[in-house]
């Protein structure tokens, strides 16, 4: 409960005290990719950055939208939308320009860093007990194993990436 | 553990690791010359400073070891045992377990291995075998009116020795007692244990050693204490000298002269530390405790003073990471710099632009003769034009300072670049171990000459060249050198000789092993070839000798008859040719049947900056490391030629095959009707010449290698990205790559 507290101080988004009392499972950033919503863990998450300027690599995946330039660190950017099976109108360009309403989410995990491109940023979630659902819950979605839950918010059924299967599928790409 | 400690342990690594190289070198230096004294000097020194260092940070199964192979060391210094080659061979492995004893440590383990036990037995014979050889000369017996004091006995720690120093302080009389036991009494057992009784009936004790556990357990036939009394020494000896128990007790009474010596080795250690002292260049002893210390700083106030304080002054261990770092800012100062001389070049042009349009609408205004306003706008004109002429001198300025800052950071780059840079002996001094042992399994001779180990090489590049060279090396003795018998024959010395050699030339690192061996038959060569349909008999008749021997780089090409487990198997010389390109170099290989093989290997300087030609394909920045360029040509796309429905350039009279850079990446057929003018890169590939054809080239620059995740991005070609003087990001070519790539696809 008490990290709850802290946790909500520090991330300044509206959990009610309902959410408060109950077992955070972990905190995350929901995010739109067109019309959906996904979410991570923050724990896995190392920046979140304006749309930078991104070069495509030539002979690689449609998937992998290109580099850019992270404070000298050269990163690969992906589009989530293709690899989730969404269309993605930014794809195949040679160089994607900069948008200051569009975001790059750096992910970190091991050794590993990359960006995913989003449309834009919803909130930040905490998932508890009432409002997290796993296991069997995620059968109905395709491409499951990229997923490690679902958030449920209002409406809104927000499926939340297993960064680790991420990691896994994007190095499988050819 | 606290940093002090840690960084204890990492120095005492850094140098037991240089010190086991050098004992390495010795040793085999002493197996071609077993009276050599300076190998001796240097595997002794080796060993006991690396069982001093090991007792400071408390590796003990590291001090252990290198103690019985101190003792071993100093027999050899004494003369009083050889060393045959398989005693080498012993000292070799003792070397190999000592080193990985040290690796366990670095990785925070305690290496376990039951070849240490088998190594400890084999060095205990060896010292048996001494005994053997020289009896040992009759030590008088030690007067016990005068007992020598030793701490052999009693094992005292730093600790005990503070407790003893401040009871001494304090008024109280210390004694160390001694005691040989009797073997024959009934209870002999229990008889350390009841002497321990006894005397702790009359006074106090300090330090019993062997330790009380070991008394309670077996039989010992000697124990000492240290044992705090204000009874006369007589009345001690009269209350604990049980005739059927004690053989011979020895008392000494402990003042503050006599804790001296224990701080001191023993007699026969006080005597190879003296002799170890002429051994040891001053500045190079490590002290082990607070008197040794004392002891070295008496001696940094005498003659050899300024050497210790000039040796720690010169030098400054820094972790590679912290150089890496460094590195890693200089590659956003050159980045920077390159944006800087950019926009001066913008800036210039424009203000060329200006100052002519300037010009042309200055006269064009005095021409209208504006009545009345005229004066007001020739004097705005005259604001306009000063102000438009300070702009241009302050660009003229800007200049001058770009060209200073490129100055500084051409400098500042090839100070940080000599920072990585590390003796290539840090690779050549593992070979002569490897050459004696092949050389040895094959019953071969072999002279392994090595020149220019002090030439320098970029720290990233050490392990990967360590493998290619043990390639080519093995291949040398392998497949090279003939047996003696065969050379002997020949009219060659029975001794093979491999010389490697490093020497600088130009920007890159020239690495030369060769060897006086058989050389390698082109026809043999031209034969495999056809046999394994990689050409055709009449293709083959045409190739040149050098041609004929690049095949050697083949995957799976070996003229081997015979396959052995050192080399032969055809897997080796591809594998050296791509770990070599990898980092940036090539290599080479030329040989006379009969005579010989020499293998070049040239490398860059450094992996961190390059110098780069940029260039433009389909709008992308890309670069060609300046290395792999043989020549930039503008071309006229409707003269290429067409033979087999492939294009080729001619140049000089030669056809040369294209190779569009923009068909590669991006599928974009090349054009050749249309009138834009294309650029071509004339590139080498083994002995190919390639030419790369692209949109447009910028020019040579300092290129910062940018690593790329090569786990997510996997572009043949691509091995690594910059940032280009405007900011947006250029891959980095590797043309050997994209050539075989291209070629591929389109066959």
């Amino acid at each position: 409960m008490e990290i709850a507290k802290i946790l909500n101080k520090r991330v300044g988004g509206d959990i009610d005290e309902q959410q408060v009392k109950s077992n955070v499972y972990f905190q995350g950033i929901a995010f739109y990719l067109g019309k959906s919503l996904f979410c991570m863990d923050i724990m896995s998450i190392r920046d979140i950055i304006a749309a930078k300027k991104i070069y495509k690599v030539p002979n690689t995946t449609d998937k992998l939208l290109g580099t850019i330039n992270l404070r000298g660190e050269i990163l690969p950017v992906y589009s989530l939308k293709l690899v989730l099976s969404i269309p993605d109108n930014i794809a195949g360009k040679n160089i994607i320009e900069e948008e200051e309403d569009k975001f790059i989410i750096t992910v970190k995990k091991d050794r590993d860093i990359f960006g995913i491109f989003v449309d834009a940023i919803y909130k930040n979630m905490v998932a508890t007990e009432e409002n997290y659902r796993e296991g069997n819950y995620l059968q109905k979605w395709s491409k499951n194993y990229l997923f490690n839950g679902v958030l449920l918010d209002e409406d809104n059924e927000i499926l939340v990436l297993n960064i680790e299967n991420l990691l896994r599928h994007l190095i499988s790409l050819k | 553990m606290d940093n002090f400690a840690k960084e204890l342990e990492r120095d005492f690594l850094d140098e037991a690791f240089t010190l086991v190289d050098s004992l390495e070198r010795s040793l085999l230096e002493l197996e071609k010359n077993p009276n050599e004294a300076n190998s001796i000097n240097e595997v002794f020194r080796a060993a006991h400073t690396i069982k001093g260092g090991a007792g400071t940070v408390g590796f003990d199964e590291i001090q252990h070891f290198t103690h019985i192979m101190e003792d071993v060391f100093d027999l050899v210094r004494k003369g009083k045992l050889f060393l045959s080659a398989d005693d080498i061979s012993i000292m070799l492995q003792c070397r190999d377990e000592l080193s990985n004893m040290l690796y366990a440590r670095e990785n925070g383990d305690v290496y376990q291995s039951d070849s240490i036990k088998k190594l400890f037995d084999a060095l205990t014979s060896l010292k048996s075998k001494a005994a053997l050889e020289t009896p040992p000369v009759k030590q008088p017996k030690t007067d016990t009116s005068s007992p020598s004091i030793s701490n052999k006995d009693l094992e005292l720690s730093n600790y005990d020795i503070s407790v003893i120093h401040n009871l001494i302080e304090d008024g109280k009389t210390l004694y160390i007692l001694k005691y040989k036991l009797n073997e024959n009494y009934e209870m002999k057992e229990v008889s350390a244990f009841q002497l321990h009784a006894l005397i702790n009936d009359i006074g106090e004790i300090i330090k019993v050693f062997p330790s009380i556990d070991t008394l309670e357990d077996a039989f010992v036939d000697e124990v000492s204490f240290v044992v705090s009394c204000d009874k006369p020494a007589d009345f001690i000896k009269d209350k604990t000298y049980l005739k059927e128990m004690v053989r011979d007790v020895s008392i000494s009474s402990l003042d503050s002269k006599t804790i001296g010596q224990l701080e001191k080795p023993t007699s026969e250690e006080t005597r190879t530390e003296a002799q170890t002292n002429e051994i040891l260049p001053k500045a190079e002893q490590k002290p082990s405790d607070d008197t040794d210390l004392k002891q070295n700083q008496s001696q940094a106030s005498d003659d050899n003073g300024d050497n210790v304080e000039k040796r720690n002054l010169s030098t400054l261990r820094v972790e590679s990471w912290k150089v890496d770092n460094l590195m890693n800012q200089l590659g956003e100062l050159v980045i920077t710099k390159s944006t800087l001389s950019q926009l001066q070049f913008d800036f210039e042009k424009h203000s060329a632009n200006i100052k002519t349009c300037l010009k042309e609408f200055l006269s064009g205004i005095l021409k209208l003769n504006l009545s009345g306003e005229s004066e007001v706008v020739s004097e705005k004109n005259e604001i306009l034009t000063e102000s438009l002429n300070a702009v241009f001198s302050m660009i003229e300025n800007y200049g001058e300072n770009i060209q200073k800052l490129n100055r500084i950071s051409s400098s500042l780059q090839e100070n940080v670049m000599n920072m990585r840079m590390v003796p290539i002996q840090m690779v050549f001094s593992r070979f002569p171990r490897l050459i004696r042992d092949i050389s040895n399994k094959l019953d071969k001779k072999i002279d392994l000459v090595i020149e220019g180990v002090e030439t320098e090489i970029d720290k990233g590049m050490v392990d990967d060249i360590f493998d290619p060279l043990i390639h080519i090396l093995r291949n040398a003795v392998d497949h090279g050198i003939e047996p003696p018998e065969v050379r002997k024959e020949l009219g060659k010395n029975e001794s093979g000789k491999i010389v490697l050699k490093a020497v600088h030339e130009g920007d890159s690192i020239v690495i030369e092993v060769s060897d006086d061996g058989k050389g390698i038959d082109p026809e043999k060569l031209r034969e495999k070839a056809i046999a394994n349909g990689i050409f055709s008999a009449e293709a083959a008749a045409k190739m040149s000798q050098r041609e004929i021997l690049s095949l050697v780089f083949l995957p799976g090409f070996s003229t081997a008859t015979q396959v052995s487990n050192m080399s032969g198997r055809g897997v080796g010389m591809d594998v050296v040719k791509k770990k070599i390109e990898e980092i940036g170099g090539n290599v080479g290989i030329a040989t006379v049947k009969g005579k010989g093989t020499r293998i070049v290997i040239r490398l860059p300087l450094t992996l961190a900056i390059i110098q780069g030609l940029l260039i433009v394909v389909e709008n992308m920045y890309y670069v060609i490391p300046v290395a792999s360029v043989e020549e930039t040509l503008i071309l006229d796309l409707r003269q290429l030629k067409e033979i087999n429905g492939r294009h080729a350039i001619e140049l000089r009279e030669k056809l040369i095959p294209i190779l569009p850079l923009k068909r590669f990446f991006y599928g974009v057929p090349l054009n050749k009707d249309g009138e834009a003018k294309e650029y071509g890169i004339v590139t080498k590939y083994g002995d190919r010449v390639v030419c790369i054809i692209v949109n447009e080239v910028i020019g040579e620059q300092d290129i910062v290698i940018k690593p790329l995740n090569t786990k997510l991005i996997k572009s043949p070609g691509i091995s690594a990205a910059t940032v280009v003087g405007n900011g947006n990001i250029g891959y980095i070519i590797d043309t050997s790559q994209v050539i075989s790539h291209y070629f591929k696809t389109i066959a």
